[in-house]
């Protein structure tokens, strides 16, 4: 998480997050999806989770594009798209084409999902009206899959230790399945009953607005800027539009 | 003095025919801890989700009678329950996080529930904590913050679910005490507990419940004075687990000298364990541990959680590599078999049953073992019914597991150990949660794998390991301290 | 929503993304990564099974790439068909589910194949990918390599992630199905 992004209220790097991608696909072609790119790379470092997001734009950017110039220049050259170039040159143009909005997206939407607690960014949505019930499965979700995974690896171990095989043929595997899967199913599927009593026990309603100990802030400095974030977008679209 | 809780229940159902609980009636007022006994199935946890106004809304059941909460509120009630690990909401990432879940359900104001937080942290002892991430904390921990999130409601009542069942002595002592305070600054304590010394200790008046009806009511001094009759109905040996408890506590070790069995020293040796290491990443748990258990004993396997009493279990068993030292069997090198290998000659039952069961009968699941290490169904079928017989499960063959009492579930996850037939069984806190009449089984049992080798239990429950053990080997920081075995 | 069913979505989600390790150490060439989508809509119903499929890839995407944010749609119709299968009865018999399964996964691989074309130009660096690659150097046109190399993936994992709920919802204590509304097989 980023502490300089942690002074913000999340809404607004969502927002720049989501002009960006929409720049990217959308704005004009040449200079648009390279600009995306380049802000959303500067406004990762300058938050200070630069290296992630660089990292996350490039693991899908590089094998996207090196896999469709390949396809295309390589594999199966098609004649139609070839049109007197080089077909490695044109299979290159085609590959940037796909591959530099999409990593400019990945690194746009990599900003807000490396740089924003997952909390914050539930609770701003919270206080702008997302219902409390899917506040709560996205919450509960990213809590509960640290503790299903060690669970899954203790089901391994108390099987194993029954002499359940996790070696042999993949039939033999197969059949291990069932006991192996079978235990953590049914324990998370038990477990269910006795949270949903603790919720209960605690008054929460599915449907009724929850206050916050600790409200996010939300000054009317950020409000322009997502207002004018906005603006901006729909100016995108428009220009889309027209052209 | 201000009521605040009138129960007057004629009946409660669950489903069509089943009736739980009857005829109680019990007024609570403030400042005053109400404590519930009662074998397994007595109705005690029936009653408390009653007085928590829980039935009927999350638990689907027919109440015939009147539940009055005098204070009103939504919810009308604190609870907390028997399992650290799945009362909390999740929503909260912090310990604060989580207490602020309930006020914040409630619709109070930001400042409000920076204040209500901070005194239920207070009174639940949990003010150190409130900055952690709650998966990281202990069984008591946790429990401390459930009492804390529960209390953070602001309700007059407060209802306790066997909330010390799953923790060690010393969490149950600060839990206990957190629990004291509470009352003398004003709320009312409804707490069912399989702990009679906390029972007893704890609570201004007691309920005792039998299949689902009140048996005898009064103050502790006087259920007490009438406990040889109630004990033939619970077989519950308070006195000796009491006493016991005090000794451990007072440093005394000489509480096994009370058990009045002979030290099997002369035997031979079924265990040896020599220079033990292992751990988890770069962390050593187990520091040149050596160890000798000689055939046809039962240890108690003693120590401060975080000792290495679990990784040794799971390193004899080879889920956790030996990293230098060599594990025999009686003539049998265990180090280099694979996990499953291992399971013909150790049976590891864990602490939680529901890591394990998946079967749709009692039977099936305890013939999994033998039939996994390649009996013939025939002899499978035979030794699972010869293990269910050893732990008191022979007449609930055909019952689904998921069916049976969590108490007996762990009874169910021993007889599917011993049914591969393991000349070694140890056994993972196996009496958390169990009653008089568990703990007896759970001791048969052992006396039972006694004659084919022998048995380990690694507990905190020093009247059992007193009760039903032969010695105690204490581990201490990775190494056995301490080995003690019972004089006659 | 009840809460029993809201709070069984966290789990289901966390189930998605935990069968994987169980995958790993049995070395199954499968992912099951939508067991328990399919679980809740057996036991709850399409909406709630929507909800966690588009929930199991929101939290995947927040955890590994936001590449997977741009499949949510293809998690939203297996969740979808397996609700409205589950409410036709397929999951009381393991044969109906496995053959439920196959068509769902049928779907899912269609429904992936216009995300991987827009966004990705047709391939992805996976095996299903390779595959793509392999179907295209075999003069196969793009949109066909691409819904042949991602429904021949799916239809077996899905078809096995089905057959494998519908063994365990056999395997549930009945007060616990009874619960979520569902009738017993048998």
């Amino acid at each position: 998480m980023s502490d300089a992004l942690a002074r913000w209220n999340p809404l607004t790097p969502l927002v720049a997050a989501l002009v960006l991608v929409v720049l990217a696909y959308a704005g004009p072609a040449p200079v648009s999806a390279p600009l995306a790119l380049v802000v959303a790379l500067a406004l990762a470092w300058r938050t200070g989770v630069g290296a992630r997001v660089t990292w996350l734009a490039l693991i899908v950017g590089v094998p996207t594009f090196a896999l469709l110039w390949l396809m295309n220049g390589v594999i199966a050259p098609d004649g139609a798209r070839v049109g007197g170039a080089l077909p490695l040159a044109a299979a290159a143009r085609d590959a940037n084409a796909i591959a530099l909005p999409l990593t400019a997206a990945i690194a746009a939407l990599g900003w807000t999902v490396v740089g924003i607690a997952p909390r914050r960014l539930t609770r701003a949505l919270a206080a702008r009206g997302l219902p409390a019930w899917s506040a709560y499965v996205l919450v509960a979700s990213l809590e509960a899959v640290p503790e299903a995974r060690r669970r899954a690896h203790e089901v391994l171990d108390a099987q194993r230790c029954r002499g359940v095989a996790v070696r042999g043929g993949v039939l033999g595997r197969l059949r291990s399945l069932l006991p192996m899967a079978g235990p953590l199913i049914v324990s998370l599927v038990t477990e269910s009953e006795e949270r949903a009593l603790a919720l209960d026990a605690r008054g929460f309603e599915p449907r009724r607005h929850r206050t916050a100990m600790v409200p996010i802030e939300d000054p009317g400095t950020e409000r322009a800027i997502r207002a004018a974030l906005w603006i901006v977008l729909a100016g995108i679209l428009a220009w889309r539009f027209i052209h | 003095m201000t009521p605040v809780l009138t129960l007057d229940i004629r009946r409660i159902r669950y489903g069509r025919n089943t009736v739980a609980l009857r005829d109680v009636a019990l007024e609570l007022e403030a400042g005053e801890i109400v404590g519930v006994a009662g074998h397994v199935g007595a109705g005690k946890t029936t009653l408390a989700l009653a007085a928590a106004g829980l039935l009927g809304r999350s638990v689907a059941a027919s109440i015939d009678g009147r539940i009055v909460h005098h204070g009103g509120g939504h919810p009308c009630a604190g609870f907390v329950f028997a399992n650290p690990w799945t009362q909390l909401t999740e929503l909260g990432g912090t310990v604060e996080e989580e207490v602020a879940v309930g006020p914040e359900n409630q619709g109070v104001p930001s400042a409000a529930i920076r204040a209500r937080v901070d005194r239920a942290l207070a009174l639940a002892d949990a003010t150190h904590l409130a900055q952690r991430v709650p998966r990281d904390l202990s069984g008591g921990e946790l429990q401390r913050v459930a009492l804390a999130s529960a209390l953070a409601l602001d309700a007059p009542l407060l209802v306790l679910d066997e909330p010390t069942a799953q923790l060690d002595p010393e969490s149950t002592d600060r839990f206990a005490q957190a629990v004291r305070s509470l009352a003398a600054s004003g709320t009312a304590v409804l707490i069912v507990e399989q702990n009679l010394e906390l029972l007893l200790t704890l609570a201004t008046r007691v309920l005792v419940l039998a299949d689902g009806a009140p048996l005898a009511t009064g103050s502790p001094s006087e259920v007490l004075d009438r406990w040889p009759p109630l004990d033939a109905r619970l077989g519950a040996p308070a006195s000796v687990e009491i006493r016991a408890r005090r000794e451990m506590r007072d440093g005394r070790d000489d509480a096994y000298a009370h058990a009045g069995r002979c030290a099997p020293a002369a035997r031979a040796p079924l265990l040896c364990i020599d220079d033990l290491c292992a751990g988890y990443g770069a962390r050593d748990v187990l520091r040149d541990l050596s160890l000798t258990i000689p055939n046809g004993s039962i240890t108690a396997w003693l120590g401060a959680n975080g000792a290495g009493k679990s990784t040794l279990a799971r390193t004899i068993m080879g889920l956790v590599p030996a990293r230098r030292g060599a594990i025999h069997l009686g003539d049998i090198a265990l180090d280099p078999l694979p996990v499953e290998e291992r399971a013909r000659h150790v049976g590891l039952v864990f602490q939680d049953p529901s890591r394990q069961l998946f079967s749709r009968t009692v039977l099936e699941e305890v013939m999994v073992a033998p039939s996994a290490l390649g009996y013939p169904a025939r002899d499978a079928d035979h030794r699972a019914r010869e293990a269910l017989e050893a732990v008191g499960l022979e007449h609930e063959l055909r019952v689904h597991p998921g069916d049976l009492s969590s108490q007996a579930q762990r009874r169910l996850a021993i007889a599917a150990a011993m049914a591969a037939g393991p000349r070694l069984l140890i056994l993972d806190e196996p009496t958390a949660g169990q009653d008089a009449e568990g703990r007896a089984h759970i001791a048969r049992a052992l006396e039972r794998q006694r004659e084919r080798g022998a048995a380990a239990v690694i507990t905190h429950d020093l009247a059992f390991a007193h009760g039903a053990c032969d010695g105690g080997v204490t581990i201490d920081a990775g190494q056995v301290s301490f080995i003690r075995w019972n004089t006659p | 929503m009840r809460t029993l069913a809201l709070a069984l979505i966290p789990r289901a989600v966390a189930l998605n993304l935990a069968l994987g390790a169980v995958v790993q150490a049995l070395k199954l060439p499968v992912y099951l990564d939508s067991v328990g989508t399919i679980l809740v809509a057996a036991l709850v119903g399409p909406w709630a099974a929507i909800v966690t499929g588009v929930v199991s890839n929101a939290v995947l995407g927040l955890l590994s790439s936001p590449t997977l944010f741009a499949f949510i749609p293809v998690a939203a119709v297996i969740g979808g068909l397996a609700g409205v299968a589950a409410r036709l009865g397929v999951f009381r018999s393991v044969a109906a589910a496995t053959v439920t399964g196959a068509v769902i996964g049928a779907a899912a691989g269609l429904a992936s194949v216009p995300i991987l074309l827009a966004l990705f130009g047709g391939v992805t660096a996976s095996g299903t990918g390779l595959i793509t690659l392999a179907l295209r150097a075999m003069h196969l046109p793009l949109p066909v390599a691409a819904a042949i190399a991602s429904t021949s993936t799916d239809v077996v994992d899905k078809a096995l992630s089905c057959a494998l709920v519908a063994l365990v919802i056999a395997r549930l204590p009945r007060r616990l199905t009874a619960r979520f509304g569902v009738a017993h097989p048998g």
